[in-house]
């Protein structure tokens, strides 16, 4: 097995979760997830909006040994802002990483020197400016800035400002160098202690990263070795290892160069011990396998590994002590240990581990590793019998017996005079013990509905642990809300020292039938949909005659005028009385508009409009009328 | 009915001084954050780097911190709350279950993730909801779908996106895209009688709460099967939203890029927590599903005019603009299933209204029975704000000229009257001017 695909192997099957898993692991230190820096670096290679995201990312993909062509070089002289001292530092940085690109010291020089002579500069633009001349080959005077820094370090003693510090003075000649580097250990003191095992610095792991590089920069350029207690550097390493995946691309960066000092070999190297066999151990897995390497997943060199004690976490019974691992790769990074064998029962056990490096080097982090493995074992299920009994007669009782995993192929019918007992125990297959689980239920699923119901299987008390569950269809009739319909009846059975759990379909036809009419599952779903249109019925009209009839008796209603009119005719009249005169006219003209106004009123006036009307005919009808009577009044007078 | 319209104004004016201090659609985002330790914002860092990419306007706090307060100078300070702070007992500063239950009952949201343990303020709050918290130190166990990274007790489960809540609006695009998910974390359980509790994300049928570390069940687990609740979600009246996440890992980094592969070997290369997660805290800080309703007009058919009253059997309209908030622009609803009631203490008529654009309108004839209606929407959809307008109307009886009249069947009546007009007319004139001058020249 090559050393890369092993390494990808581990990476991919040791995501290392959350905080309450690593409180459990409590010293073990994790391999880097390099995938994901790789991947955050490659995502940000598509597109740069800032000189200093393409410092982090040139950087950070260099770190991690891609050489990325010279044609960003564009990208930086396109970006960068020559008044901005941070952005040319950022620009050199950049340029650094690149096989080929020099940027023209001269544009910058300006810019570089009064940020050195400004008594305003913070200790960051001193490093900044600094920094950026060494890049473009630009002089500097040191006694000056060595000056500048201190007076700086009176005014601000931030962590921070002091890791510029450092990094300054990694940048200097070597005796600065070395003067800063004995400055490392008060800043260590500085960091703050989470619960005993990491150590981290106020703004988290970008600070924090960056605070732990400047430490080495400086210590390299120094020569010397960074003079700290390496448990500290182990809880440094832990709070890094543990960011599995960081948000900000300096982060990113900085963790980057983190762990590549981490992982030279100039400096003191954290080992991570970590297993890489399923935690679970069985038949078919029956040992081990814990790798042994730096922080990057490199193998670090043969080494003894002896597992201390192995116990049991619920009662701290030690099945083994002073076992030696047997190394399985050639390059030694993966050990083994032998761990299942019928004596070692099941549990959850904890292994201490101790390394003992062959070829003294600089690896701290040998002792107090601790690897959790769980012994798990195949259980059968044995003795499972389905028994329909009568509520009141017991012993009027069917028992079908059931073997796994085998479902009943016949319907089950259940009415409410009926209950039914599921039994069963379940063997451990190797030692031949019967065993409790954890989870033994016995499921009842509505075939239409798919509502659950679950009854929980309880052990009888006698050792052999036999389960029994049993189901009253009368007492336990609410549980179903009294609804008589198919069922399907599942036995579950799981514990997480079981192989593998069991669902078992024991009957995938059951009829129950209740007693009482069913009840409607609450379901609240239906306030949340639309509701029934409602149409208005309107009254109906009157049931009114055929127009026929009414044309029928409407003829009949005028025949009366039209028989005056023919008997008048017949008969024959005159109108010798009538008085020549206007008054006549008058009468009868008015007394005609009022007939008219009747037919008005009906087709198209309202009351209060006609009586209106009626008023102003009623006046010359009157007038006239007297008249006109008067006038045949009169002349009848004279005649006689 | 000046002064009538000046106390109108001044309790409109009043309502939304009282109402101002939070908003009902997520425009103003001012979230706080609870964590149990600042190291939360770290391992959660890529959750909330997706909230500061939608403008989410974020304030760390920690659980404990002396001076937590929500409300200052009698205006509420934040308009959501994000609690990842499972373990704090009791929180520090002028916070507790009651504080946070008011915070809701003023349109505040709230986002609640548990883990194995849940401090007593928590489940305080959560009771208020409706929601009940397993207890300490259990977990959900799945001992048929667990993930291989975990740790041995099979309480990093794998659920599945068919136990999803089918709304697009809460969860996104994760039951299209079928992803499963990673949880770690407590099983909750929802009281029964509560009806704006949503089941969001349930266990499987072989999944139950209890504490791991037992040997066997010495009781009945708070939660078995698919009544274990993972992540649930309760809209209040006020359409205030309270989100419960059992597992504050789900939110984790490491959660959101882990790979998945489950005990049985199924593997998939992302777990869909990420997109759950995104979706869940847009719906319950209002990004997602606000309605709101404007413009409502009614008028006659005939000549779209609005009467001050309506006459039964009259023809009319009635057009309202829906508008549905989506990540801080109002856009035009198209919903076509809001329904219109015309209600007379019972429902007339209740159609459904035709979308156009947002425009929603109905057409329907005025019921023969007069009276004071309503016309009432009362849009309430799974995900959506619900929204309920109602506006009054008086319906009046026909007036005496507007019954119906030149009935075919009344034309005899008609018909005879005039008849009898016409021939008093005719007669006046026979009976007035007619001389029987005859006899003689019948002699003759």
């Amino acid at each position: 097995m090559t050393s890369t695909s092993l390494m990808r192997i581990i990476i991919f099957i040791l995501p290392i979760f959350s905080w309450y898993i690593t409180s459990t692991i409590a010293s073990n230190l994790n391999i880097v997830n390099l995938n994901g820096l790789k991947a955050q670096f490659q995502t940000a290679i598509k597109s740069f909006s800032d000189v200093a995201s393409l410092h982090y990312t040139l950087g950070g993909v260099k770190e991690l040994g891609v050489q990325l062509p010279d044609s960003h070089c564009n990208d930086i002289k396109k970006l960068v802002d020559k008044s901005n001292v941070e952005s040319i530092y950022h620009a050199t940085e950049a340029a650094k990483t690149l096989v080929n690109c020099k940027l023209p010291a001269e544009d910058y020089r300006s810019t570089l020197t009064s940020v050195l002579q400004s008594d305003e500069s913070k200790t960051a633009d001193i490093y900044y400016a600094v920094c950026s001349s060494v890049n473009l080959g630009l002089n500097i005077d040191e006694s000056n800035i060595e000056k500048r820094l201190n007076t700086l370090a009176k005014t601000d003693d931030s962590i921070l400002s002091q890791a510029y510090g450092l990094l300054t003075g990694a940048q200097l000649s070597q005796p600065i160098a070395k003067y800063y580097a004995d400055t490392i250990n008060d800043l260590v003191q500085q960091a703050d202690e989470i619960d005993g095992r990491i150590l981290q610095y106020e703004g988290g792991i970008g600070t924090t990263a960056f605070i732990v590089n400047s430490f080495y920069e400086v210590a390299e350029k120094a020569g010397v070795s960074i003079k700290t207690d390496p448990k500290q550097l182990i809880k440094f390493a832990t709070y890094f290892s543990s960011k599995r995946h960081v948000a900000t691309l300096r982060s990113a960066y900085y963790l980057t160069k983190v762990f590549k000092h981490l992982c030279d070999n100039k400096n003191p190297v954290p080992i991570v011990v970590s297993r890489i066999s399923p935690s679970a151990i069985s038949p078919q897995n029956p040992s081990v396998l814990v790798s042994i390497t730096n922080l990057l997943g490199q193998p670090v060199g043969e080494m003894s590994v002896v597992a201390e004690s192995a116990k049991r976490k619920e009662d701290g019974v030690v099945v083994i002590s002073k076992q030696k691992l047997i190394p399985k790769a050639s390059d030694f990074s993966v050990y083994e240990l032998p761990f299942y064998d019928t004596k070692i029962p099941r549990g959850f056990y904890t292994i201490h581990l101790t390394l003992t490096a062959r070829n003294e080097g600089k690896l701290i982090g040998l002792t107090d590793n601790i690897i959790d493995v769980k012994v798990t074992s195949q259980g059968t299920i044995e003795n499972a019998e389905l028994i329909v009994a009568d509520r009141d007669h017991g012993a009027q009782s069917k028992t079908y017996k059931l073997t796994y995993p085998n479902a009943q192929s016949d319907k089950l019918e259940l009415d409410y005079h009926q209950k039914l007992t599921v039994k069963f125990q379940i063997k451990d297959k190797q030692s031949d013990e019967f065993m409790p689980v954890q989870q033994a239920f016995l499921r009842f699923t509505n075939k239409q509905s798919k509502k659950e119901i679950i009854y929980l299987a309880e052990a009888t008390d006698n050792g052999n642990s036999q389960y029994k569950v049993e189901v009253d269809l009368t007492t336990n009739a609410n549980d179903f809300r009294y609804q008589s319909d198919k069922y399907e009846l599942v036995l579950i059975l799981g514990d997480s020292l079981l192989q593998n759990a069991y669902e078992w379909i024991l009957n995938n036809n059951v009829h129950l039938t209740f007693h009482e009419d069913s009840l409607p599952d609450k379901d609240y779903k239906n306030l949340y949909l639309p509701r029934q249109e409602i149409i208005h019925q309107f009254r109906e009209d009157e049931k009114r005659p055929p127009n026929i009839v009414a044309f029928v008796f409407s003829t009949l209603a005028l025949l009366p005028l039209l028989l005056l009119l023919i008997l008048w005719l017949k008969l024959g009249f005159n109108l010798s009385g009538l008085p020549l005169g206007l008054s006549p006219l008058g009468f009868h003209i008015s007394h005609g508009a009022a007939f008219a106004l009747m037919f008005f009123y009906w087709k198209y006036l309202d009351m209060f409009q006609t009586i209106r009307y009626l008023a102003l005919i009623s006046i010359p009808l009157f007038l006239f009328g007297h008249r006109v009577l008067s006038t045949l009044a009169a002349r009848r007078e004279k005649k006689a | 009915m000046a002064r009538l319209s000046i106390i109108c104004i001044g309790l409109i004016l009043f309502v939304t001084v009282w109402s101002s201090s939070l908003n009902i659609e997520g425009s103003s985002k001012r979230v706080l954050v609870l964590l149990d330790n600042l190291a939360i914002r770290e391992t959660h860092s890529f959750y909330f780097k997706q909230l500061r990419d939608r403008e989410f306007d974020l304030t760390y706090k920690s659980s404990d911190d002396s001076n937590l307060q929500l409300v200052k100078y009698g205006e509420y300070i934040y308009d959501h709350i994000i609690l990842f702070a499972p373990g704090t007992k009791e929180f520090g500063g002028r916070l507790d279950a009651e504080i946070l239950t008011q915070f809701v009952d003023a349109g505040g949201n709230v986002l609640v993730a548990g883990s194995h343990i849940i401090g007593d303020a928590i489940r305080e709050f959560a009771g208020e909801c409706g929601i009940e918290f397993a207890d300490d130190k259990n977990a959900v166990i799945d001992h048929l779908n667990y993930d291989v990274n975990d740790n041995g007790q099979h309480t990093l489960i794998i659920a599945s996106p068919d136990n999803l809540l089918a709304s697009e609006l809460i969860t996104g695009e994760a039951k299209k895209v079928g992803l499963p998910f990673l949880f770690r974390g407590i099983g909750m359980s929802s009281d029964s009688e509560n009806s704006l509790l949503l089941d969001v994300l349930t266990g499987s049928s072989s999944s139950y709460t209890a504490n791991p570390d037992e040997k066997t069940l010495t009781e009945y687990p708070t939660t078995v099967g698919k009544r274990t609740l993972l992540v649930s979600v309760l809209q209040a009246r006020n359409n205030a939203r309270v989100g419960f996440v059992g597992s504050l890992d789900f939110f984790s980094n490491d959660f959101f890029q882990s790979p998945i592969q489950s005990n049985d070997g199924k593997k998939s290369a992302k777990s869909g927590n990420e997109e759950l997660a995104i979706a869940l805290t847009d719906w319950v800080f209002k990004q997602r599903g606000v309605l709101r309703a404007r413009n409502i007009r009614h008028y006659l058919k005939q000549d779209k005019t609005t009467p001050s009253f309506y006459t039964i059997k009259n023809d009319l309209v009635f057009n309202v603009q829906f508008d549905e908030f989506v990540h801080g622009k109002w856009m035009p609803f198209n919903g076509t299933d809001v329904q219109l009631e015309f209600v007379r203490i019972d429902p007339f008529v209740r159609t459904t209204m035709k979308n156009n654009g947002g425009q929603l309108e109905a057409q329907f004839r005025v019921p023969d029975t007069y009276g004071i209606y309503k016309f009432i929407i009362d849009y309430n959809r799974i995900g959506y704000t619900h929204l309920f307008s109602a506006t009054q109307v008086s319906v009046h009886p026909l007036r005496h000229t507007e019954y119906e009249r030149f009935i075919t069947s009344a034309y005899p009546y008609y018909i005879s009257s005039f008849s009898m007009m016409v021939g008093a007319f005719l007669l006046s004139f026979i009976v007035l001017y007619h001389r029987d001058e005859m006899p003689k020249t019948k002699v003759e």
